[in-house]
């Protein structure tokens, strides 16, 4: 059944609420664990219209989104990494994030680089699919 | 794109159904170019122009 719309545009946003109440609130791990089942869930559903051809809208759309997040997420993620290096501040504000949570600055630089890079990507690629959905239906 | 799929389709009494099971694509497919909004590959624009017996140009315009 293609997807509608609205269903694209309301799936981009609960993703994004959803990991936003996650990361603010830290609910019990079983609600983290069904929301990103229902995540990886819908995420396979919609990437399975890449088989069902070139021509389906959802295919359609993943492409634009794809290359978009490949286009301005990749160039500004290593934008602001080279910044995070680059930025005495930045690393001394590392450092202390480090020291609290008892882990080397190398660790915590690398998972906040992780976590930046994935919150750039995947914040480009749903902006991105949302507006080829409001724009071409 | 404007296109003349839609009075194609009426010519032969079709339904968006009918005519994206003849190309092999869904109705919001057949829908979405019917209405300008996403322009086929150029791969589906030939077997469109094929299956009305018409060249591209006959059923696409800029």
């Amino acid at each position: 059944m293609p997807a509608s719309r609205y269903s694209q545009i309301v799936a981009n946003l609960i993703f994004a609420l959803g990991v936003a109440y996650i990361w603010i609130f830290i609910p019990p791990f079983f609600v983290t664990v069904i929301f990103t089942v229902l995540c990886i869930t819908w995420s396979a559903w919609i990437f399975i219209a890449n088989f069902r051809g070139a021509d389906e809208l959802q295919a359609a759309s993943l492409k634009h989104a794809l290359a978009a997040a490949s286009g301005y997420g990749v160039p500004l993620t290593v934008a602001f990494v080279m910044l995070m290096i680059a930025t005495p501040n930045i690393q001394q504000t590392i450092a202390g994030l480090a020291a609290l949570s008892q882990l080397s600055p190398a660790s915590a630089g690398f998972g906040l680089g992780v976590s930046f890079t994935v919150i750039a990507l995947c914040s480009v690629f749903s902006i991105y699919n949302s507006v080829w959905w409001v724009s071409k239906r | 794109m404007k296109n003349k799929l839609r009075v194609l389709r009426a010519e032969r009494r079709w339904t968006q159904a009918d005519l994206g099971k003849e190309l092999g694509i869904s109705r919001n497919s057949v829908n979405a170019i019917e209405n300008g909004k996403y322009d086929p590959s150029l791969p589906l624009a030939f077997r469109i122009a094929r299956l009305f017996g018409k060249t591209i140009e006959e059923v696409f315009e800029e």
